[in-house]
């Protein structure tokens, strides 16, 4: 039987395509942290912008699916959508419990519900925004209707101490905003460029990894590397990242941006803390990467050789010491969808890559991550806060007009 | 990447992964092999790095659902074990089934404080 799923990787430009939506790997510790930073801005409402984003990416994305696989039948449909919802690591929701007119759902694994929990104790009130969207946009797949057919709320969250998440769906006015998923965005022709002397067998890492079984168990949770993975959309990334940074911008001017940008990036050293960190720790890490480590540019080499496996772009480090390090990245997630959703930038917008180019060599020269250490709250405050700390600047975007993004990583005097 | 122990027995020490399950660092008395993990409960898979990336190794996984993902690397002492559900309780129960064949493969069990007693990473 061939696999439900059609998930297409695109090598040439390390990006993953599923029913024409850009997938990529990222953890419960930026999913999580990115949804509670842009929710913390309370001078405005993202909710409707969090839930209208995750509709966007599965209306889209299942229409496409259902069409390539000529798949008509209803229960087909919702079958291979909760089907897909466990394999992307997001958690179990069983569509067939819904019918065209709506209905009510309950859930006992969630990413989004259990994620938070864990990561920030009990919430006050419901957090699956994600999940609220992704059913509302299956939904309207499902039966063959307009994005926005559904209105959807969230009724009990496990993140709040509930025994499950309940979701309700009714025919009727959106109350969520709506978007028009931009697909795959157009990719450059890529040339790739030298590289220092290293130590990591960069085509066999990739070969390995996607080769991996790297899908949803009976819990809907990828564990993997040491951490949660989920298969997740690039352009719900995008969209709420981008909308929080413009609606800031739209009501405080240069200011409101100056709030987004930092906390944008924040997040991004926080998926480098934990998965960089996660997967560099981890026992796969140990057999595949490690035994060929003699360097401690060859860390650097060998993180990014993994990251190159996530579907966010190729990375390059064209220059790397303790002292500083550039990387190159081509077909960044950040700005190929910022391009797509609003042309051409004035500013550059891979924030995420920001904080990540950051975070490798803030673990790699500053936290010993050879050593093991403990990914703590008080650790990442040290590394990431303390002195010395590395920081990134991005010298060109692909965002605003250049081949490549570029960003030359330097330790604070 | 730790050397076996030179007597019977495990080295163990705990911690949680980063969605607060339960995570036990062993340090074992003998190689990891397919051949004496496969008596364990769970699903035993080996991903044959070796054959597709230089100087690369071998790792297994052996997962049962809702009990534990452990996984290692062919031929180190170093096993990783991650046990139960998110949010839940601790799993003592299969804590102590998994503790159980490992004793009856390695010998007995005996806690330790720090993860660098479990592995010992080559210079």
């Amino acid at each position: 039987m061939s696999d439900p799923i059609p998930a297409i990787l695109d090598v040439e430009h390390r990006r993953c395509l599923v029913g024409g939506e850009p997938a990529i790997f990222h953890c419960h510790h930026y999913n999580t942290f990115l949804q509670r930073s842009i929710l913390d801005a309370e001078d405005i409402e993202s909710r409707p912008v969090l839930i209208g984003a995750a509709a966007e990416v599965a209306y889209a994305q299942l229409r496409e699916i259902f069409a390539g696989q000529e798949l008509s039948e209803v229960s087909a449909r919702a079958a291979l959508a909760s089907e897909l919802y466990r394999w992307a690591g997001f958690g179990v929701l069983d569509l067939a419990g819904l019918s065209a007119e709506g209905g009510t759902i309950s859930s006992e694994f969630s990413h989004y519900s259990l994620g938070w929990k864990t990561k920030f104790g009990e919430s006050g009130a419901p957090v699956a925004f994600f999940d609220q969207g992704w059913l509302a946009g299956a939904l309207a797949a499902i039966h063959d209707l307009p994005l926005g057919a559904y209105s959807v709320t969230q009724s009990a969250c496990m993140a709040t101490g509930a025994e499950r998440n309940v979701y309700t769906l009714a025919r009727g006015a959106a109350n969520y905003e709506l978007f028009t998923s931009v697909g795959a965005g157009t990719l450059s022709q890529h040339v790739p460029q030298p590289v220092p002397a290293n130590s990591v067998d960069y085509e066999g890492i990739l070969a390995a990894v996607s080769q991996l079984p790297l899908i949803g168990n009976a819990e809907g949770s990828i564990p993997a590397f040491g951490v949660y993975l989920t298969r997740h959309y690039a352009n719900y990334y995008n969209r709420i990242s981008f909308e929080f940074e413009r609606r800031l911008s739209a009501k405080f001017g240069e200011a409101g941006r100056e709030v987004a940008e930092p906390l944008l990036v924040e997040a991004g050293h926080v998926c480098a803390f934990h998965t960089f960190g996660g997967i560099m720790t981890s026992t796969e890490w140990d057999a595949l990467i490690r035994p060929t480590l003699k360097t401690r540019e060859d860390w650097v080499h060998g993180i990014v050789a993994v990251v190159n496996c996530l579907g966010w772009g190729r990375w390059q480090v064209v220059e790397v010491s303790e002292e500083a390090a550039e990387f190159v990245i081509h077909d960044d997630y950040e700005s190929v969808g910022y391009r797509a959703m609003y042309g051409e930038s004035d500013h550059d917008v891979s924030y995420l890559h920001r904080g990540g180019v950051a975070g490798a060599m803030n673990l790699v020269y500053l936290g010993d991550i050879a050593n093991r250490p403990a990914l703590t709250g008080d650790y990442y405050q040290s590394l990431f806060r303390g002195e010395g700390a590395y920081s990134a600047e991005c010298l060109e975007s692909q965002a605003r007009g250049h081949a490549v993004t570029r960003f030359r990583v330097t330790r604070a005097k | 990447m730790s050397e076996p122990l030179p007597a019977p027995g495990v080295l163990a020490f705990e911690t949680l992964d980063c969605a607060s399950k339960v995570r036990i660092h062993y340090r074992l008395s003998r190689p990891l092999d397919r051949e004496w993990l496969s008596a364990f409960p769970g699903q035993l898979e080996v991903q044959e790095f070796s054959r597709l990336a230089r100087g690369a190794r071998d790792h297994l996984t052996l997962t049962e659902t809702d009990r534990w993902h452990a996984g290692g690397v062919v031929g180190d002492a170093h096993l990783v074990v991650t046990y139960g559900k998110q949010n839940r309780e601790r799993p003592e129960q299969a804590i102590a089934v998994f503790e159980a064949e490992l004793a009856q493969a390695c010998g007995p069990i005996r806690v330790v404080g720090a993860l660098k007693q479990v592995v010992e990473d080559r210079p």
